[in-house]
């Protein structure tokens, strides 16, 4: 078994390349964009990783000199940003994209096109932001770039100038993708598939859209008004003409708040698909977790200047922040009970991906006390800006959306490759890690409270915060050594893991019900949902008799617009139809007879295309152009402008006027 | 006034008025109480009690980052006693002993070297002269060769009495060499010629009592003599680390505003020799002159 070949996700021949590179570049398959996104988040990954391991190289020992002050503040802004823009958000993209249509039970997005077009925005603005290694003016005001340090007057090179743009250029990649989400969601699932009867990765990523429709507006303004700072001489954020610097402050946390938000929810929701199948139960109160997540989501956006707390806003203000800051601890923590009670009475099974979701609902909740720890003012007196608030994002970052998400590829490798991933790799993988992430990350809570500030690049000796740091950097090695480990396993299993199933965990939703790898139509025929776990309904009906259904006469099995009937499952369900007819229950095509193309099939794809690409590489070439103002050369910058946004232009025409796909009459 | 040291009377609340020139910082002692920012035109409050019985020697940072060496910015609190408090108060607003400017060609009168002398055979602007009320004698005559007068009264938290990790251990940077031979045997006379002429210190410094010398960007040399670290808590303030800094600032401490001083030495920040090109010799004046800056 182990000698057939792994299958792309277009598996067979037709009139469409499947392979080569140009299959890639031309790619509209939302299942071919979610592996491109995984694949260069990964490769971000170890960039941010080596970022990491230089800085904890330099602290590991007081007055450590392995590298100058100027480049170890560039790391430091770089560690952040790639993690947080280019690693965590992109692998969150991955699932969104290759899992959302497979568990709707729909054939791609809303706008196969944008999507690619996403991935190609943040690939350049990636490349675009790093190109500044090159000319060795990488970044360097932090992440959270506060003004007026990252003014002209104060930052006068390039650095702040890449991490502007670049930071510009990926939201444009957000935001296309949000809205290509929400419309899907909204409107292409199966029939019978109401909003809670969605798997709980789709609802997480529902809510994470909206987040970043409402959020990512904020950062924009708030980068605008420094562009136009920096470039043509406006006075937001200038010192000199009376600006106050809490105006960036406020715009950067009202977006940077919800941010976490879109950081961990996609890891929660991954871990509320892999518990249930390990557990062989249903999610344990699944309406409190969809409107758990709506919760933290709506209350994320009232928190923001609890990052604000040390800045003067007077008692009212802090008050006020610090009891909505404790306030949201609640929803999250219902996740967490709702977490342990689906474990509870289960029949656990400890796969790999079972033990990263474990972890993450046991280690969140040591981020999350550290949390709300902050959400005390006078309590996050001592603790803002120190070590202490550092151990707390990485515990919830690193030990809560790394860890979901390490535990959905190992849940979900088996769908996208047709191969899971090695088990017994996994466990050295899983058990490395997470003594490094403890190792790296616990210690920092007693330096920071002994009083070692962040951001900074050395500390000198006789602090007591010595030891602290040598753990934290051994920590980080060992944290390396499982990541590489996870890494290999990717990279052999493609070639030489077990062959997967259709089903290879017993899994109860939809996904699980298709080849593996997909066909290119992901469904030969839509299904008709009967509960939120469409798959145990057929294969293990004892797992969902507590869990609502569809009966025979449920008018929810109907397709109805404006409250009309106006259609049936059966009418939708002969979309597609093979010739001689199909079992219209039937919720998977065999992988043991021959896959039907989609042509066979009667399914319309659309057409693979390159413009995507092309929009993208202009438009990020546009705003990099800007650069050409800060170098003194005004009239290049202007020509290139000019010429990008022309090319732009004329290759966003050619694509808004072709068609998706081909014509198909019904 | 004082740079990057802070005295406080114990049993006192105390109220800062926090201020910033140009990016955002944070001030904070960690073991006395919370923090606060300083946001650019803003003027932000901080007010605590310092929970402290005994005299004693506190770290502080600024812990907002604001800029390459924001890891570098660090200063030291002590808590003393309310008379001691009172005296070094006093004391910070006068101009320091040495003070003065060099008398243009008389050559030093050994007969005047007795403390106590009066103001009116040194040379101008001594305005402590006739002030002991809180115990400060009048300031020596910088023309003298540098004994360095004992002011009585409590002008400086001892320095054997602070505990080892308020001493800084910033290692000196490798490649800044000075001779340290020179150290200790410096013409003071000189060295306050030179921080008004080819030093061009005046450009940057305070030193209340010497009309020249007032300069606002960088740190008040007043009574630089009676602080504990330079380099804003970099460094310990003695003359081996005194010279170096004059030499190349910006090597011991990156992206700093202090120009490159020494003679044949690059400056990092500025990308450029040095303008002024002072040998170790003429340092060494420099360092014994501000080592008269009680």
């Amino acid at each position: 078994m182990a000698t057939a070949a792994v299958r792309l996700p277009h598996t067979t021949a037709d009139e469409y390349e499947h392979s080569g590179l140009w299959s890639w570049l031309a790619t509209v398959d939302h299942k071919r964009i979610g592996a491109l996104y995984m694949y260069t988040a990964l490769a971000w990954f170890a960039v941010g990783g080596i970022e990491a391991l230089i800085m904890r190289w330099q602290l590991k020992g007081p007055n450590g000199h392995v590298v100058s002050a100027e480049v170890f503040n560039q790391l430091f802004t770089m560690h952040g940003t790639t993690m947080i823009f280019l690693v965590v958000m992109p692998l969150s993209a991955a699932f969104f994209n290759f899992l959302i249509p497979l568990q709707i039970g729909a054939r791609d997005v809303a706008f196969p096109r944008l999507n690619a077009f996403s991935y190609w925005v943040y690939l350049f603005g990636s490349l675009f932001m790093n190109s500044s290694w090159l000319v060795g003016a990488a970044p360097n005001g932090g992440w959270f770039g506060y003004a007026p340090l990252t003014t002209l007057a104060y930052s006068p090179g390039l650095n702040i100038d890449f991490w502007m743009l670049g930071l510009q250029i990926l939201g444009v990649s957000s935001l296309a993708a949000a809205f290509n989400f929400i419309t899907t969601i909204i409107n292409m699932r199966a029939p019978g598939m109401n909003l809670m009867r969605m798997p709980m990765f789709t609802w997480m990523a529902f809510v994470v859209q909206f987040l970043l429709v409402l959020a990512f507006p904020v950062i924009t303004i708030a980068l605008v008004f420094l562009q136009f700072d920096r470039f043509f001489g406006t006075n937001f954020y200038t010192l000199t003409a009376g600006a106050d610097p809490l105006l960036w402050q406020h715009l950067f946390w009202i977006f940077g708040h919800p941010e976490v938000y879109i950081l961990i929810l996609p890891a929660f929701g991954l871990v509320s698909e892999i518990l249930p199948t390990f557990s062989r139960k249903p999610i344990f109160g699944y309406p409190v977790m969809v409107y758990s997540g709506i919760l933290i989501a709506f209350l994320g956006f009232g928190v923001w200047a609890h990052h604000m707390f040390a800045v003067g806003m007077g008692p009212v203000a802090d008050s006020v922040f610090s009891m909505t800051t404790m306030l949201i601890a609640i929803p999250t923590g219902v996740k967490i009970f709702n977490w342990i009670f689906t474990m509870w009475g289960g029949d656990l099974k400890f796969t790999v991906a079972m033990k990263f979701a474990i972890s993450l609902v046991a280690l969140f909740v040591i981020g999350g006390i550290s949390g709300v720890m902050h959400a005390s003012p006078p309590a996050d007196l001592q603790q803002t800006d120190t070590y202490f608030i550092v151990a707390h994002f990485h515990y919830v970052l690193v030990a809560g959306s790394i860890m979901g998400l390490w535990g959905g590829l190992y849940y979900y490798f088996p769908k996208i490759t047709g191969r899971k991933l090695s088990e017994s790799l996994g466990n050295w993988h899983f058990w490395i890690f997470f003594i490094g992430v403890n190792l790296t990350f616990m210690p920092m809570h007693w330096s920071g409270l002994y009083g070692m500030p962040r951001r900074i690049y050395t500390y000198d000796a006789g602090q007591g915060w010595e030891i602290f740091n040598q753990m934290s950097t051994w920590g980080a090695i060992i944290q390396a050594i499982g990541t590489i480990l996870g890494f290999w396993n990717v990279w052999t299993s493609r070639k030489n893991g077990e062959i997967a199933g259709d089903d290879p965990w017993g899994g109860g939703t939809l996904e699980w019900s298709i080849p593996s790898p997909p066909p290119d139509y992901n469904f030969a025929v839509i299904p008709t949902v009967t509960s939120r776990y469409p798959m145990w309904d057929m294969k293990s009906p004892a797992l969902t008799a507590d869990v609502p259904h569809t009966r025979e006469d449920d008018e929810r099995s109907d397709i109805s617009l404006g409250g009309r009937k106006v259609g049936s499952m059966h009418d939708h369900m002969s979309a597609g139809t093979p010739e001689g007819g199909v079992n219209p229950h039937a919720k998977q095509a065999s992988t043991k007879v021959d896959l039907k193309t989609a042509e066979e099939l009667g399914i319309p794809m659309p057409y693979p295309t390159i413009k995507p690409l092309f929009v993208a590489l202009f438009m990020t070439l546009m705003f990099a152009s800007l650069l050409f103002i800060h170098e003194s050369k005004l009239p290049v910058g202007v020509v290139s402008i000019m010429i990008c946004a022309a090319t732009m232009t004329a290759f966003l025409y050619a694509w808004l006027t072709s068609p998706l796909e081909p014509e198909h009459g019904h | 006034m004082t740079a990057n040291e802070l005295y406080l009377p114990l049993g006192r609340t105390v109220n800062f008025t926090l201020r910033t020139q140009d990016v955002i910082h944070s001030f904070w002692v960690p073991a006395l109480a919370g923090k606060r920012d300083l946001i650019s035109n803003h003027t932000n409050y901080l007010w605590y009690t310092p929970d402290s019985t005994t005299a004693d020697a506190w770290n502080g940072a600024c812990v907002e980052y604001c800029g390459t060496s924001h890891g570098n910015m660090r200063f030291k609190t002590f808590t003393v006693a309310p008379a001691d408090f009172e005296s070094w108060a006093a004391h910070q607003a006068q101009a320091a002993a040495g003070s003065a400017l060099p008398a243009a060609t008389t050559p030093p009168n050994p007969a005047l070297q007795q403390p106590g002398a009066t103001a009116a055979a040194a040379g101008p602007t001594n305005p402590s002269a006739g002030r002991s009320a809180v115990g400060v004698p009048a300031a020596a005559d910088s023309t003298k060769a540098a004994t360095p007068v004992m002011q009585a009264g409590f002008i400086a938290f001892p320095r054997e009495k602070m505990p080892p990790h308020t001493i800084p251990q910033t290692p000196l940077p490798e490649g800044l060499h000075f001779d340290d031979n020179l150290l200790g045997k410096g013409d003071p006379a000189n060295g306050a010629k030179l921080v008004v002429s080819q030093g061009a210190c005046l450009g940057c410094h305070t030193i209340k009592g010497n009309p020249m010398m007032i300069g606002v960007i960088g740190p008040n040399l007043t009574h630089i003599a009676t602080r504990t670290t330079i380099g804003a808590g970099l460094y310990p303030n003695d003359e081996r680390h005194l010279a170096r800094w004059i030499k190349n600032a910006p090597v011991m401490k990156p992206g700093v505003y202090m120009v490159t001083e020494g003679a044949g030495e690059f400056d990092p920040v500025r990308k450029m020799k040095s303008a002024t090109n002072l040998t170790d010799q003429q340092i060494a004046d420099i360092v014994a002159y501000l080592q008269t800056l009680k």
